[in-house]
């Protein structure tokens, strides 16, 4: 295989991750979050320190799934009052604050970012397999747990949580289970990200990188597995095929965006149902 | 001799507005209580007050002389309080079953975290399918609820209230939007089941069905509570006649 071939697998295989682990908490539970880049980057920041200071590849991955978990549970206590349009904006306010500290910090390397993070050590092919086994295991979380009675739970609170704790649900944590494992997945798919272009710098996970999954989530079909899975893995290469498309990325996505919302709100995963209904419907 | 529940002096505002004013009652077991009056009486607050919805700091609620207020909504639930909504509000991402099957698995989704392990979902369509049969929506069990008519989807909120086993099922106006004969049949339902020992508290407009069924009534009029006791009793007191239908009638009865 070529290497550019193996490039593109490995953004595909960490782009499929991160959506969806966003997937998780806005699929699945119903809370929109617009930060969704700063927990995979608190995931991207602490591998990479870590690997740096001389630590091992793996355990410095799980540190990063775990911070990023620890700071998605305290924003998801924090959000728990909010919903909807102010969830929206409460969300997005952590993505810039996390981008915020981060530019001030020295020891994060500030503006400049952090470079020279070392190579896993598992060579290219090696590394894809691993990134791709990691994408794989978040398909099948995700098809588990939409059978398991926690995505049965996870339904009822994203049609209505108030109905919801009618029927004597503990909204509030299930809400933060939704959270907590979201946010752990994106801090993997950061490390994974921080290990793959071994430079990060607070741009790699602003506002942009936000908009940019939750375009995913949003086109593949809120809640549907496989759509998130293709949109994202779509998405994630096509700036790398066309070079207009990187440079008017956030046009390009808000077009499919808003297209999306207008023509097919339960994005493609509804559109392809459609479609299949449609002709079933003509040949009977 | 503590009462299954208890409300003391419930007072609740909404801006300038009293919603109730020092309004108490009591429900004892195996009750099925009427709570009617007109328009904006304040019957559906009391009953969010009771479930915790709506709370004020003045007054109490006590279940079999346990204090419960001030406790969220989900824990009065999970200690037997259950209420179906006068507006309905299904889950639309779920047919009619899964509704109720979710209602049902109330002791799986106990414990948050275990929930990932659990799959399971046998026990609860079989219980949610003899619901289903007993309120006479069994037809509907696969249809999602968006496209189902509005008699449906109430007896769909009532098997939802039933499904999670509760000590006191309080029902919102379940008679609302269906034909007498339905309505009479769902009425039956209900007093059968207050029969085997299920306590009830009933929000109705139906007087007829609510004369029929129910053993207590307490009636309020505008956020006071105006009468309290046997349907027979309560029904011939004067004023209680008024606030329902005016002072004319009264004139000649």
């Amino acid at each position: 295989m070529m290497a550019y071939e193996i490039s593109l697998l490995i953004v595909m295989g960490i782009s499929i991750t991160a959506g969806l682990s966003l997937n998780l908490i806005t699929g699945f539970c119903g809370q929109i979050s617009l930060g969704h880049a700063a927990f995979m980057g608190i995931g991207a920041y602490t591998s990479a320190l870590m690997t740096k200071n001389g630590l091992p590849f793996f355990p410095s991955l799980a540190a990063g799934m775990l911070t990023a978990g620890i700071a998605g549970i305290f924003v998801g206590l924090c959000s728990l009052r909010v919903r909807h349009d102010f969830l929206a904006i409460t969300t997005m306010g952590v993505g810039f604050l996390f981008l915020g500290i981060v530019r001030q910090q020295d020891a994060l390397g500030g503006e400049m970012g952090i470079s020279g993070i070392p190579d896993p050590g598992l060579g290219r092919i090696g590394f894809l397999l691993f990134v791709m086994g990691c994408a794989a295991l978040v398909v099948y979380l995700s098809l588990y747990m939409k059978r398991s009675w926690l995505g049965f739970a996870f339904d009822a609170v994203a049609d209505d949580e108030d109905t919801a704790g009618m029927l004597g649900l503990d909204v509030t944590q299930f809400k933060l289970i939704a959270f907590a494992i979201g946010t752990s997945l994106a801090g993997l798919a950061g490390g994974l990200y921080a290990h793959n272009i071994r430079f990060i710098d607070p741009d790699s996970f602003g506002f942009v990188e936000s908009i940019t999954v939750l375009s995913m989530v949003v086109i593949g079909g809120i809640g549907s597995v496989w759509g998130v899975v293709i949109a994202s893995a779509v998405l994630s290469v096509l700036p790398l095929w066309f070079q207009f498309i990187e440079d008017y990325k956030l046009l390009v996505y808000g077009l499919l965006l808003f297209s999306v919302m207008r023509f097919s709100p339960g994005g493609l995963s509804a559109l392809c149902f459609n479609i299949f209904s449609f002709f079933r419907k003509k040949l009977t | 001799m503590n009462h299954l529940l208890q409300v003391h002096s419930a007072t609740i505002q909404f801006g300038g507005v009293k919603a109730l004013q020092d309004v108490s009652f009591h429900l004892d077991q195996e009750d099925l209580l009427g709570l009617i009056g007109p328009n904006g009486a304040g019957k559906t607050t009391l009953m969010r007050y009771v479930t915790g919805i709506n709370d004020s700091k003045t007054g109490h609620v006590e279940l079999s002389g346990l204090k419960i207020s001030g406790l969220p909504v989900y824990q009065r639930v999970k200690l037997g309080i259950s209420m179906s909504q006068q507006l309905v509000r299904p889950f639309k991402s779920m047919s009619f079953l899964d509704n109720v099957v979710f209602a049902a698995g109330y002791h799986k989704t106990e414990k948050p975290w275990k929930t990932l392990f659990i799959k399971s979902r046998i026990q609860e369509k079989q219980r949610a399918l003899t619901l289903l049969e007993r309120l006479g929506i069994a037809d509907m069990a696969m249809e999602m609820p968006e496209k189902a008519p509005l008699g449906y989807l109430k007896r769909l909120e009532v098997a939802r209230a039933m499904a999670i086993d509760p000590k006191i099922l309080i029902l919102d106006e379940p008679l609302a939007g269906l034909n007498q004969r339905e309505a009479e049949k769902l009425a039956d339902t209900l007093s059968q089941l207050n029969q085997q020992g299920q306590s009830m508290i009933l929000i109705e407009h139906n007087l007829r069905e609510v004369m029929r069924i129910c053993s207590r009534l307490v009636v309020l009029d505008n956020g006071r509570l105006l009468a309290e006791g046997s349907p027979k009793s309560v029904l011939s007191q004067s004023h209680v006649q008024e606030a329902y239908l005016g002072k004319e009638l009264h004139v000649n009865p």
